[in-house]
């Protein structure tokens, strides 16, 4: 249920807490006759975590950056990882890169499952009455009753396999959530017989799950709810930093840095990122910035605002990041760009993961090190880019005195739930949701379905900045 | 001697979280004991506890929401969304419930850094959630480093101004630090709790059944430390004093326990333990790593 | 203990005169056998005496830093911090610890202070009354500059 104004034939709509999401979001929109014309998607955490960053040792920024968020933290580890191995000028072994990897994918894998199943089933599963939490109260279920218990039983299975995706994480990572393993040179361990017969055996199970139920079950879900592959279109500007790509010996395995726009493909080029400020909570000289330039103060008073989150933007354009994007870019699948095609492309995303690791395992040679003792420079910068479970991830760092002195993060929500720039582009979200039609004014249940797709995590949309000078950046597109 | 009498405390300790959950569950279907309400509130921080519960297997999730409590809410995975959720948030104060935070609270701007939902038209910060929902539950069990003690939402300069729960609630606060909690510590808090009511705790109010021993003093590499056999850098098999290991200032049973099912855990990974569920984490655990100590 | 030695070793001297008294003035050869043999044993005794003495001696200079107890200032405190080859070293009340091998001084810190400053201060109002500092050896004492 949500709250409403009438007025006409217009109301505003407003959803809050969008739940199934990581962290907090509220949605509001006005709806004419019907269609969602204008949207605004606010991310409401803030925590500041560039303000505290500043000053600490770098090497613990690994770690640090982890604790943005608790369903995505190997991101973090990863891009702080590959910053600070620019920074330090740092060659990774490909050794080091593979098993680092698949503690990443591991990550991927645990996130596309219970994303698919704990936070997107809901809205068009009925689950059962069993317990509280579980309880909804819209009516748009479509599923035969057979059907839907299937994927009810699925739902409750996916609890050990999505468990599992975590278990083969801390095989090489140590612990899940917030891992130890990812750290600069590759991973902290060493890759020993046992520990790969168990990921191998723990992605044997994923594996299967992936193939015999949540692939199946996404296109069930998909041949009841079709009008989804009309709605939520958004700009179909897609983008990606690229991950699981570069390797030495083995090329790309899943996505170069590429971007997508009016039907080309190009490849990437960091220099073109800018972020803007115009409607978010925060004050600086400039409103629009390069990633390296400034960072702005939170202003809550600041009167157009409305959200957390901030909007960058690619020459000038918002871009779409996330397994739609990913897939789309590296041409494996080319079906549609819409709410249910990122659904799709996310459990499809999910078994190509499996199929890397494997690859990857297939590749790794036993009981290499990868640890040195690191040293710092006094003064240098680096940056980590990298595509992760929500899409493109980036960390910019400097070091002065061989301590923090700058660090700014664009986290893949902040593309896709950005906040609006001087143009009045709404962010992609918005875009997806504006011109929907919305069946049941009372019950807008379109409006999270479409949001969801987009994987939500407004804890990544708090940014790390510090106030720094214009320096020339080392760019590392890995 | 058979597995029945096998008395090694190790071995013991292992089992308490299944023995306890098992108990309160079969207590539930004989009628002996109440599926109790759990609320479960996300306030400033990452989320990450919740993920952590989901990666319990004593029992799991699906055991837990349906037949050992009744799970009323938690922004990450209900069901409901919007007024809808709220309703169910604010429509339990007055029954008898347990209140499970993660999170710090936000007090900067009056809370407005971290809004949770909107209730009647007005919006709900963190920090009139807990305010709201604390003192009326029968038991308040913070989760995690940053609602026990402010944890890494807190960090310095901590510019949302936050604080652990207990600097917000009147009302006694059972911690369960950990970043994240380790979820068998929530669950057999939880199962203790329906059994036998408040566990034991020390006097940072955390369950001494977790709580108790430093990592230094069971750690498997102890023999090292006392040897000064000393790893120099990570992914060494020997002591990471020198690197700046917090295992012996702080207090949890990660040697036994270990993580996700016991596969591994931090030390074992070759890296230190950055005492992640110690009070004073992260500013006073810093640097987690440190090169070139003699 | 070292009082009560030096007053056993006191009294064997005092001991030991009076015997050499009674020997210059006893004729008998028996008396005079009996009284050289309690002066041998007295000598034994104080020879018993010095050797404890010795050993105890050395134990305080093992926890005094190898018989020369340090004296810095706390500038030169400052480089003590268990980085570059120097060894980790505090100060608490005027006395420098060494805690290069103290558990709770992982990488030569402990809960945000570094080794190689006077943790008085902290010491006290975190630990006060504990009977930590008796377990950590002792390099030396503070030079007040």
């Amino acid at each position: 249920m949500t709250q409403f104004k009438e007025m006409k034939h217009t109301k505003r709509i407003v959803i809050n807490p969008v739940t199934r999401i990581s962290g907090f979001m509220e949605i509001e929109a006005t709806i004419e006759r019907n269609i969602v014309v204008d949207v605004k998607t606010k991310g409401l955490l803030f925590r500041g975590f560039e303000k505290m960053l500043q000053g600490r040792s770098p090497f613990d920024a690994v770690y640090f950056t982890e604790r943005i968020c608790g369903i995505c933290s190997t991101a973090h580890a990863m891009a702080s990882t590959l910053a600070l191995e620019a920074a330090l000028n740092i060659n990774v072994s490909s050794q080091g890169r593979y098993l680092r990897d698949i503690i990443h994918a591991c990550e991927f894998l645990q996130n596309h499952i219970r994303h698919f199943y704990q936070y997107t089933l809901p809205d068009y599963v009925r689950l059962p009455n069993g317990s509280p939490v579980l309880a909804t109260t819209h009516h748009d279920f479509r599923l035969t009753k057979p059907r839907n218990d299937l994927l009810v039983q699925h739902y409750f299975d996916s609890l050990d396999i999505s468990r599992s995706g975590h278990e083969m994480l801390a095989v090489l990572g140590g612990k899940a959530p917030h891992n130890h393993g990812i750290f600069l040179g590759g991973i902290t361990t060493q890759a020993t017989p046992e520990k790969i017969i168990i990921l191998r055996s723990l992605l044997k199970k994923i594996s299967q799950f992936i193939d015999n139920k949540m692939i199946p079950d996404a296109y069930l879900i998909a041949e009841y709810y079709q009008e989804y592959f009309e709605l939520g279109k958004g700009y179909a500007n897609l983008l990606s930093f690229g991950c699981f790509d570069g390797y030495d010996e083995l090329g790309t395995l899943y996505v170069n840095p590429l971007t997508y726009c009016q039907g080309e493909i190009t490849r990437l080029d960091a220099d073109d990122i800018t972020e803007s400020i115009n409607t978010s909570w925060y004050i600086d000289q400039k409103e629009n910035y390069e990633p390296f330039s400034t960072i702005p103060e939170p202003y809550l008073e600041k009167s157009e605002a409305y959200s957390w989150v901030k909007a960058p933007r690619y020459k000038g354009l918002p871009y779409e990041v996330g397994p739609l994007a990913r897939m789309w870019l590296c041409g494996a699948y080319r079906n549609g760009i819409s709410s249910m095609d990122r659904t799709l492309a996310r459990v499809l995303e999910a078994k190509k993961i499996t199929q890397i690791i494997n690859t990857l395992l297939d590749n790794i040679i036993l009981e290499v090190g990868f640890q040195e003792e690191f040293t710092l420079p006094q003064y240098t910068s680096g940056v980590g880019l990298i595509d992760t479970t929500r899409g493109a991830l980036g960390h910019w760092l400097k070091i002065e005195d061989r301590l923090i002195s700058f660090y700014q993060i664009i986290t893949p929500t902040a593309w896709n739930l950005s906040t609006r720039t001087a143009d009045n582009l709404p962010g992609p979200g918005e875009k997806a949701l504006i011109g929907s039609q919305i069946d049941d004014v009372n019950n807008p249940i379109e409006i999270g379905r479409i949001i969801r797709a987009f994987d939500p995590c407004v804890s990544c949309a708090t940014h790390i900045y510090s106030k720094g000078e214009l320096i020339q950046s080392i760019h590392v597109i890995p | 001697m058979t597995k029945d009498n096998f008395n090694c405390p190790t071995c013991l300790k292992m089992e308490n979280v299944s023995l306890l959950a098992q108990k309160a569950i079969f207590g539930i279907n004989n009628k002996n004991i109440r599926k109790i309400n759990l609320v479960w509130l996300e306030l400033t921080g990452c989320s990450g506890n919740i993920i952590s519960l989901l990666n319990g297997s004593k029992p799991g999730f699906k055991k837990l929401i349906l037949n050992m409590t009744n799970f009323v809410y938690d922004n990450s995975l209900m069901a409901a969304e919007g007024e809808a959720a709220m309703e169910k948030l604010f429509n339990i104060i007055g029954s008898d419930y347990i209140l499970a935070v993660e999170g710090a609270v936000s007090t900067k701007d009056n809370g407005l850094y971290n809004i949770i939902g909107r209730w009647k038209g007005e919006p709900v910060t963190a920090y009139r959630a807990i305010t709201e929902l604390g003192e009326s539950a029968s038991y308040v069990i913070a989760v995690g480093t940053c609602a026990s003690d402010g944890g890494i939402s807190a960090a310095n300069p901590n510019p949302a101004q936050c604080v652990g729960i207990d600097r917000i609630l009147q009302k006694k606060i059972i911690k369960l630090p950990g970043c994240p909690c380790h979820p068998d510590w929530f669950i057999g808090t939880l199962a203790h709790i329906m059994l036998f009511g408040e566990p034991q705790l020390d006097q940072r109010n955390r369950p001494l059944m977790f709580y108790s021993t430093l990592i230094h003093d069971i750690c498997p590499r102890r023999p090292f430390f006392n040897n000064g056999i000393f790893a120099s850098k990570l992914g060494e098999p020997a002591c990471m004093f020198k690197i700046g290991c917090r295992g012996p200032v702080t207090r949890t049973d990660c040697p036994i326990r270990k993580w996700n099912q016991e596969v591994n855990w931090p030390i074992g990974d070759d890296t230190p333990c950055i005492g992640c569920a110690m009070l004073g984490f992260p500013d006073q655990m810093e640097p987690f790593i440190s090169y070139d100590t003699i | 203990m070292n009082d009560s030695i030096i007053s056993m070793i006191t009294n064997s001297i005092n001991s030991m005169e009076k015997t050499i008294d009674d020997l210059i003035y006893v004729k008998d050869s028996n008396t005079k056998r009996k009284l050289i043999n309690r002066l041998k044993n007295q000598v034994s005794n104080i020879k018993l005496m010095a050797t404890e003495l010795q050993t105890l001696s050395s134990t305080i200079n093992l926890q005094m830093g190898m018989d020369n107890p340090q004296r810095l200032s706390r500038t030169e405190l400052e480089k003590y911090t268990g980085k570059d080859s120097m060894p980790a070293y505090i100060a608490v009340d005027n006395v420098i610890y060494d805690v290069s091998n103290v558990s709770a001084w992982g990488g030569a810190t402990h809960f945000g202070l570094s080794a190689g400053q006077d943790v008085t201060a902290q010491f006290n109002s975190c630990h006060g009354g504990q009977s930590i500092l008796q377990k950590l050896p002792i390099v030396g004492e503070v030079a007040n500059d």
